[in-house]
């Protein structure tokens, strides 16, 4: 069985998210997510390794009421904490 | 507001979290915190970022991603090293701060003592968003702690 590609994740991840806001980096991914879904209020992060997801916790505390997605590559397990921060109230219910 | 606390600014970080109008993000690495104030600026939201002068050095990238997207992003930096400090590990890394905010385009402020501080933060904020472009305040000790 061969392995699935970037696109066919995308398609899943955009039946799940379509909704939502996406911010994403990876030139490959942004032009697949924006083929699917075309939202002028996407982020499509250029450069920047390492900014997608903090920059969607701040546009998800911003917006509380929309879903966010963040997109990025396997490098920023190297590089984030994200998954360490502390939040204090008002926690976004998407973020 | 997203935060990395240092002494100086820790009582700061702690009125911020405990003022039910305000969110704190209390992140782990200055250069995150940056980004999550592009994200919220990118919706109109405003925000800050509070860190020591050592986080401002190591958040190039999210400064340029700031910059790249011309985001207002205000920087409140505690200026640790500077002529008045007395802790020698703060004073190398004190030396490189205005330095680095010149190289890296960014103008900044260092408050009047003899002024209001809150007025001089709002001035600050105008001017980030009048420019378009990050802007930093670096706070003295006696800005913060008396």
């Amino acid at each position: 069985m061969s392995r699935p590609s970037r696109r066919s994740y995308i398609e899943k991840l955009h039946e799940v998210f379509q909704d939502g806001l996406a911010v994403c980096c990876m030139e490959e991914t942004t032009e697949h997510w924006a083929e699917l879904s075309g939202k002028p209020s996407n982020f499509y992060v250029q450069d920047s390794m390492g900014m997608v997801i903090p920059a969607a916790l701040g546009i998800a505390l911003s917006r509380p009421n929309d879903r966010v997605v963040a997109m990025e590559g396997d490098g920023i397990e190297l590089t984030a904490t994200v998954d360490k921060w502390k939040r204090s109230r008002k926690r976004s219910p998407h973020s | 507001m997203a935060y990395v606390p240092d002494r100086w600014i820790g009582a700061l970080c702690m009125d911020v979290e405990a003022d039910p109008n305000l969110i704190a993000v209390n992140v782990c690495r200055e250069e995150e915190g940056v980004a999550l104030c592009v994200g919220a600026l990118a919706t109109g939201t405003k925000a800050v970022m509070v860190m020591q002068k050592a986080g401002f050095l190591s958040s190039g990238t999210g400064i340029n991603f700031a910059k790249m997207y011309q985001v207002p992003l205000l920087m409140l930096i505690s200026y640790r090293g500077n002529t008045e400090e007395t802790l020698h590990y703060h004073i190398l890394k004190g030396d490189a701060t205005e330095p680095a905010l010149d190289s890296l385009r960014v103008r900044y402020r260092i408050p009047d003592a003899r002024r209001d501080l809150a007025e001089q933060v709002v001035d600050a904020g105008r001017y980030a968003e009048a420019s378009s472009h990050p802007f930093a305040l670096l706070l003295k000790k006696e800005h913060l702690v008396g």
